[in-house]
């Protein structure tokens, strides 16, 4: 039977697998855009790291979820994460709307191809992680 | 009382709870609700809402105005 603790430990853990996951495929997304040539010779390599562990994530928390449904049931609903949540929201979208003129700004002053799918890419990517980071700041400790 | 927009939320939460002798865990777990919500709430990091109040009430056998009051 799995205690509170433990359960929201693994929600951490499953916030820092997406954070880790958004934060990569961003990376990549906006290299790739930026620089049409280039090729990222270590992709699959964290593909095969990544994938499997982010799979690996969900393992434990489905067990707890059979083990002790209610548990993670009233976790789901409780009012401090979901306080969290509209943080999380708030900081995201503040963050994204302080990051975009910025990256305009740099994206225009470097002249890279595909400005626009590079500005929505990295803009996209900020705004997720500013996201997890203010989730996992409020569920600290 | 103050200027409404400046009002904040005092509770007794922890003397009723030190009454009942209950840790902030086992009062979470009373009221169907996680020990982080309790110690936020104590901390006034967190204004309960009226349900979440209404459990803690029913959780600690007091009327929920003995446990939450406009300071």
């Amino acid at each position: 039977m799995p205690t509170e603790d433990q359960v929201l430990a693994q929600f951490r853990r499953q916030l820092l697998g997406a954070l880790l996951f958004v934060t990569v495929l961003g990376a990549c997304a906006a290299v790739l855009l930026a620089i049409p040539h280039a090729t990222l010779p270590g992709a699959p390599l964290v593909a095969a790291i990544l994938v499997p562990v982010l799979a690996a994530l969900g393992a434990p928390l489905q067990r707890m979820q059979r083990s002790a449904p209610a548990l993670v049931q009233r976790l789901r609903e409780d009012e401090w994460r979901a306080l969290g949540m509209t943080r999380a929201w708030r900081n995201g979208l503040v963050v994204s709307m302080c990051a975009l003129p910025l990256l305009a700004i740099v994206i225009t002053g470097l002249g890279l191809p595909n400005g626009v799918a590079v500005l929505a890419a990295s803009g996209c990517t900020i705004a997720a992680a500013a996201f997890l980071l203010t989730i996992l700041w409020h569920e600290r400790g | 009382m103050g200027e409404p927009g400046t009002a904040q939320l005092h509770t007794t939460l922890p003397v009723h709870r030190a009454r009942l002798g209950l840790t902030q865990a086992a009062l979470a777990e009373r009221a169907g609700i996680t020990r982080k919500s309790v110690n936020a709430i104590e901390a006034g990091n967190m204004v309960p809402s009226v349900v979440l109040a209404l459990k803690l009430a029913q959780a600690l056998e007091v009327p929920v105005e003995e446990l939450f009051a406009l300071a």
